[in-house]
């Protein structure tokens, strides 16, 4: 098992690796490589889902720089290299869990209360959503038209108010459960140990190594 | 057996917010973690989740409000300590299940509070494996608490205090979602508990006939104060039901029977000749609901499904005018699942679900409306509006129909006009389900479907609740009641449908389901007190 | 004797929770694409809710919190960090020093409709050298963005403390 904090910092070498590399063919090789890390964890589906969402993002970027820079290779290269560059943070967080690496940061001097808003959040966000969904269904059920189209545009703030007062009624239990178990006690310990291990040494210093690789050699 | 530890309250007393309230505890002298098991009874709103909350420190540390007298526990005043160094020697499991769960799996949910201790690592994984085979969650250990249905949830709730050991074990109402088996064996790992003495049991519950047999003192709350405190057989022995608590049908056959004290296990009663004659009027005879009308719901052969898993499939049964029907089943069966397709929130993958003529598939849920109202298991998710006669008044406004009158008495035969203008979202467990009933009940729908109604409920509103539903069902509507409270559907409903394995298993009239043994255990179900009660009174007779 | 109306360290910290949970879950719905940049009126909402519940100091990290989830799910591009940040933060030190619901809710405008589309231009300006000015055509949509979530976020902390959810005890020391 590699720590977390090395697989960040392989992350941030490589990220800074991409930004670096000039090479439009080395680019691609890049790329390239991130998509076998991807076949190779079999994650391929659910990154083409994320690829949905983020390719017009960096297609636009790419066509403002080639704009700006008034050439359109520039504008490829500059879209690649987001796309790039995003990816290697998506393969990182398919790979860790995120309270691993919140903990893991924690045994490394980050406060506590931090990392647990980080990977607390991650897992509130669908909760949230399946609320919103909840405050639909129950308007639904009691006779508000609130199915999906224009003419349910009418009922939200309908939909809003009760949502924030559920969220914030909901971060006062959590709040409470949280108390009730312990969560503002000091010397806090964690069910998984967080030591680096020479192997995470070699995997630190071999991204501290891309960057300055990626600038002498791409 | 460890040493004990004391908590102390002398003369307390609690108002929330700014103080300018109906106390919600006022002079209470009560010694609690010196018995091995105090169950604190009481009627809804009374002040039970209140004083637990005294209990811990959460009050005054983390409820606003006017906090009087002393609350000392091992001779500390809970003012000078925290909540903090209180968590892990008197631990709480709240009555909410859903919202004390906030980490990415069961199991670390269980290691949050064994890491908060600064446990080594081997310890948490032994207690964490320890307290999951105690509730009997081994197989849940890598869900996502959010996704469990609402008895897992409790069940994990559970888990997660009882890994810490306390000293002190507060429950509140921790049956209240649980099936009659994982009942069962909760009460059995509480009773363990109990006996090996790792810690004292607090429990508040209003379900007596679960709680008072293992029970070593009962303390009645009534509207804040403590009006009754012994034994329980010696307070059972009187009349409790002004109190809003039901007793226990083996004190109420005792008391026919003329035995003092009060036996409180069916299975102990002494039962000799005409023990039958005189204890006729106690047994409910099945209400004689429901037969020949017209079909109001009917289910085909559904099959559904929750994140890729298999939930439904195949079901089909059909609800007639002037029925009551209860769908029981295990935790997770399926029950809420099944429940949401009746008003068209889930759409059927597979068959279809017609109510009133009207097939679920093709028509929007806001306007099944007016056929079906659903109330929703966890209450919290389906306030919306500011005040509590807002809320009620909802459904009536959006579907256009004056109910007025009807909704005054609504929210008198449920105990709601004193609440009318109070926010939902702050009222006890018990309020917020009797608001919901009544929202649902505004817009007098043809078919009522109610998921888990009597969770957590007193007396008082589990015969209102009733009462209504008969008379419902009188005016020739339907009712479809999801429940675990197998007493309230053998006393209301005439037929049951049995839910297991995704599918309906059995559907008749609820002594002949009780009657097949095999299935009652392949379904998480048991024997109602009634009915062991009746089929003892059998064999005397052929005895 | 009442008790206080302090949020302790942990309501904060479930108060982050869900304010963080809050701005991911909603960030897809409400995300318009502006050129490079997303706007995200939910964002600003959260910054007023953040400021005046929380301080800055909470504030910021709330927004950088938002910020890198959603640059993750592919919500959000990396002009979310200034476009996030600097508003709350501002939000936060104007409620601490004028405590008044619109002190946040101004210093959010400022914070974001009017510093946030410079810096986004100076941070942008070395990939896209001299061109990079025309960016500050970017400012009306940032400031229609921030005004919208501002508005919302006082209006949704007036709510809550009709509801009785939070009690708004002032500023912080
Ligand atoms: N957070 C809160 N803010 C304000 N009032 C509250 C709050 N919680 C409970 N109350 C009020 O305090 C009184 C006692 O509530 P409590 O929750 O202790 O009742 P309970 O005995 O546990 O009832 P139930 O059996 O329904 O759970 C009720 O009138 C309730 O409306
Ligand atoms: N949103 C969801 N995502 C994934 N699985 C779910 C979801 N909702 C329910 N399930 C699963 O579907 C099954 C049926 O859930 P359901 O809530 O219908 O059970 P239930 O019969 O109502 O149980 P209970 O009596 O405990 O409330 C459970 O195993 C549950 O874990
Ligand atoms: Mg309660
Ligand atoms: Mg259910």
């Amino acid at each position: 098992m590699v720590d977390p904090r090395s697989r960040l910092a392989l992350a941030c070498g490589a990220a800074g690796a991409v930004v670096a590399t000039g090479g439009a063919l080395a680019l691609v090789g890049e790329y390239l490589l991130l998509w076998g890390l991807i076949g190779f964890w079999h994650r391929g589906g659910r990154y083409l889902r994320w690829l949905r969402l983020v390719v017009p993002m960096a297609l636009f970027f790419g066509v403002l720089s080639g704009w700006a820079a008034g050439a359109l290779a520039q504008g490829g290269v500059a879209a690649l290299k987001l796309l790039s560059l995003t990816t290697v943070f998506f393969i990182f967080f398919e790979a860790t869990a995120p309270e691993d690496l919140g903990n893991s940061l924690v045994a490394a001097g980050l406060p506590f209360a931090v990392a647990f808003v980080f990977s607390a959040a991650l897992q509130f966000a669908p909760v949230i959503g399946r609320k919103a969904h909840r405050v639909i269904e129950a308007q639904r059920s009691r006779g508000i038209p609130l199915e999906p189209g224009w003419a349910a545009l009418r009922h939200w703030p309908a939909l809003l108010a009760p949502l924030l007062i559920q969220t914030f009624t909901l971060a006062d239990e959590l709040a409470e459960a949280m108390e009730a178990r312990g969560f503002s006690r000091p010397g806090r310990t964690f069910c998984r140990d967080y030591r680096m291990q020479p192997v995470d040494w070699l995997i630190v210093a071999a991204g501290a190594g891309l960057l300055p690789a990626a600038i002498v050699w791409l | 057996m460890s040493q004990p530890l004391l908590i102390q309250t002398s003369n307390l007393g609690f108002t929330y917010g700014r103080g300018d309230r109906q106390p919600a505890l006022s002079d209470i002298d009560l010694e609690a973690g010196r018995d091995r098991y105090l169950l604190i009874a009481g009627a809804s709103g009374s002040g039970k989740s209140t004083l637990c909350r005294a209990f811990n420190g959460l009050i005054p540390h983390f409820y606003t409000g006017r906090l009087v007298g002393r609350v000392l526990v091992d001779g500390a005043d809970t003012r000078a300590l925290s909540v903090g160094r209180l968590f892990h020697r008197v631990g709480m499991v709240f009555q909410n299940p859903e919202a004390q769960l906030f980490n990415r799996t069961v199991a670390r949910e269980i290691a949050f509070g064994l890491e908060s201790l600064g446990l080594k690592r081997d310890d948490i994984h032994r207690r964490v494996t320890e307290a999951a085979a105690a509730a009997g969650i081994e197989d849940l250990l890598e869900r996502f608490p959010h996704h469990l249905s609402g008895g897992e949830q409790q069940l994990t709730a559970v888990a997660a205090i009882l890994a810490l050991r306390p000293r002190v074990l507060i429950l509140d109402e921790p049956f209240a979602n649980l099936d009659p088996v994982a009942t069962a064996r909760l009460r059995r790992v509480l009773a363990k508990i109990g006996r090996q003495g790792h810690s004292h049991l607090v429990v508040c519950e209003h379900r007596l006939s679960l709680t008072a047999p293992d029970a070593d003192r009962m303390v009645v709350v009534c509207q804040g104060r403590i009006a009754a405190d012994g034994p329980p057989a010696s307070v059972l022995s009187k009349d409790v039901r002004p109190w809003a608590l039901e007793p226990p049908l083996a004190a109420g056959a005792s008391l026919c029977l003329g035995l003092r004290p009060v036996i409180l296990d069916v299975e102990k009663l002494p039962l000799t000749g005409d023990a039958k004659l005189r204890l006729a009027d106690l047994l409910p005879s099945p209400p004689a609901t429901g037969g020949e009308g017209e079909v109001l719901l009917s289910v085909d052969q559904v099959g559904a499904h929750c994140e890729q898993r298999p939930v439904l499939r195949d079901v089909s049964f059909k609800l007639r005018r002037g029925e009551i029907v209860a769908l029981v089943g295990a935790n997770g069966a399926g029950k809420t699942t099944l429940a949401r397709h009746l008003n068209g929130l889930m759409r059927p993958g597979k068959g279809r679900v017609v109510v009133c003529g009207r097939d679920t598939r093709r028509v929007p849920t806001s306007s099944l409306a007016r056929q079906v109202g659903l109330v929703f298991q966890n209450p919290d998710c389906q306030f919306f509006k500011l005040t509590v006669a807002d809320e009620i008044r909802v459904g009536p406004r959006a579907l256009g129909i004056e109910a007025e009158d009807w909704i005054a008495l609504l929210a008198e035969r449920l105990g709601l006009t004193a609440l009318m203008h109070r926010a939902p979202f702050r009222l006890s467990g018990g309020e917020k389900k009797r608001v919901a009933v009544a929202a649902a009940l505004a817009s007098r729908p043809e078919v009522l479907v109610l998921d888990e109604p009597t969770a957590g409920q007193d007396l008082f509103f589990r015969r209102a609740l009733g009462e209504l539903l008969l008379g419902w069902a009188g005016e020739g509507r339907g009712v479809l009641m999801v429940t675990h409270d197998l007493g309230f559907a053998e006393r209301y409903a005439s037929r049951w449908l049995v839910l297991g394995d995704g599918t309906i298993v059995a559907d008749g009239s609820p002594a002949r389901i009780m009657a097949d043994g095999a299935l009652l255990a392949r379904c998480g179900l048991m024997a109602t007190d009634a009915c062991r009660l009746r089929s003892r009174l059998e064999a005397v007779d052929h005895g | 004797m009442p008790t206080k109306a302090v949020l302790s360290p942990t309501r904060r910290s479930a108060y982050a929770v869900v304010m963080v949970a809050m701005g991911v879950a909603l960030a897809p719905y409400t995300s318009i694409p502006v050129g490079i940049a997303k706007v995200n009126p939910t964002q600003h909402f959260i910054n007023v809710l953040a400021a005046v519940l929380l301080g800055p100091g909470w504030a910021v990290g709330i927004a950088g919190g938002v910020a890198v989830l959603r640059n993750v799910m592919g919500a959000g591009t990396l002009l979310a960090f200034p476009g996030g940040m600097i508003g709350a933060l501002l939000a936060g030190f104007c409620y601490r020093y004028w405590p008044r619901l619109t002190a946040a809710a101004v210093g959010e405008v400022v914070g974001t409709g009017l510093i946030a589309p410079v810096i986004c231009a100076l941070l942008v300006a070395p990939v896209l050298m001299e061109r990079a000015i025309p960016l500050l055509a970017l400012m009306p949509s940032f400031l229609g963005s921030t005004l919208a979530g501002a508005v919302m976020g006082v209006l949704a902390l007036r709510l809550l403390q009709r509801a009785d959810v939070i009690q708004l005890a002032g500023p912080r020391p």
